[in-house]
């Protein structure tokens, strides 16, 4: 009882340190901060959090927790080279309006107005791919192993909130790009479609246990 | 005294054709001068950039427009330069609260497609007028000259 208390409470902090990284975007491109400032004040703290839950997990022997959190980073930045390779192959085609990653970069190192170096590139990428992982982090744990089309439908609706959110209005295309092109959300889809199979794919090649967070819910109060 | 005259305005029609045929130099209505730099564009903006420092200004800011469109896929040469000094920025503020919307200077700097540099701006004078204030208008007139000369210098 208490162990999967333990668990359930370091499952929900894992849970929110891995949510915070996805939202510094949205929430920079709707006006309320600069990138670069919660970066530092949010991004580097929950990711030092998030490998602090891995490591007290380790050493409190909860191995399914760790295998999944382990899963979810590896399986998104995974997933994540699948979404690239359809990205910017819609990129090149005309049906993105900018490279997101060198935005990110950027908007990250508060240098806008010099546009990209290979710094910048750099931290745009890494940004990019830690939101994969943390999206990876955040699948496993909400649903442990679901079937693939469970991480295919979680990778769509990744996408469409990112097409609704201020990331993608705030560059001036208008919800779900529309105001672009229609190639916008059919890249942005596929591109989701393409993360969603790969995460789902490679979290099923764990194989330990994995709990989704209603089964450890549901744990606690049988057990009581 | 006729002949003189029909000579001189003669002479000086030809002397205001030549002047803008030759396109080093244009400054329109609206206020907007545009110089054909004699270098290439890294050099310009280079020369520039001394040139503002040699002249009592300095680079307050800069924009890499070329840079910054090159995250859409557009790859072109143009930067913009924020030129001023804190002196001349003290007695604008002083005489009018509002003059940031014309200072630091704008300076920009493009390759065209025809391959040649310019350098553009709009003069500070035409910018500030509407504050309807001397003082304003004065540096204004002094921050025209600066940039002119500045520019001149770098022009074929």
């Amino acid at each position: 009882m208490k162990r999967s208390i333990e668990k359930f409470v370091l499952t929900g902090v894992a849970l929110l340190a891995a949510g915070i990284s996805p939202n510094l975007f949205v929430i920079a491109q709707a006006g309320y901060a600069k990138l670069s400032a919660l970066a530092i004040n949010f991004l580097l703290p929950s990711i030092v959090v998030l490998l602090a839950i891995l490591l007290v997990a380790a050493i409190r022997g909860h191995t399914n927790l760790v295998s999944q959190i382990w899963y979810g980073i590896l399986g998104g930045l995974l997933a994540t080279v699948g979404l690239e390779i359809v990205r910017h192959t819609g990129f090149l085609l005309g049906g993105m309006p900018g490279e997101m990653p060198k935005l990110l970069g950027v908007l990250l190192l508060d240098r806008f107005a010099l546009g990209p170096n290979w710094l910048s590139n750099l931290a745009g990428w890494g940004y990019h791919f830690w939101n994969g992982a943390a999206f990876g982090v955040i699948y496993t744990l909400l649903f442990g192993k679901p079937r693939l089309w469970g991480s295919i439908g979680f990778g769509v609706l990744i996408g469409i909130g990112f097409m609704i959110s201020p990331a993608t209005t705030a560059l001036g295309i208008g919800i779900f790009g529309l105001q672009f092109n229609v190639g916008f959300p059919v890249t942005v889809t596929l591109a989701h479609v393409a993360f969603g199979a790969i995460l789902g794919w490679y979290v099923q090649r764990n194989r330990q246990e994995a709990f989704s967070i209603i089964q450890q819910i549901k744990e606690i109060t049988q057990a009581r | 005294m006729k002949r003189f005259t029909r000579a001189f305005t003669g002479i000086a029609t030809l002397i205001l054709g030549i002047m803008l045929s030759t396109g080093n130099l244009h400054a329109q209505n609206s206020g907007l001068v545009t110089v054909q730099s004699g270098k290439d564009f890294d050099q310009t903006v280079e020369s520039l950039r001394q040139m503002v420092s040699k002249n009592d200004m300095m680079v307050m800011s800069e924009i890499n427009q070329g840079k910054i469109l090159s995250m859409t896929g557009l790859q072109l040469n143009a930067t913009s330069l924020f030129v001023g000094n804190p002196n001349i920025g003290n007695k604008l503020f002083s005489a009018g609260k509002g003059v940031g919307v014309a200072v630091p200077v704008r300076v920009n700097i493009y390759e065209a497609k025809d391959g040649k540099t310019y350098i553009n701006y709009v003069k500070p004078s035409q910018q500030l007028a509407s504050f309807d204030n001397q003082q304003i208008s004065k540096i204004g007139q002094m921050l025209d000259q600066k940039l002119n000369k500045l520019t001149s210098m770098l022009a074929k």
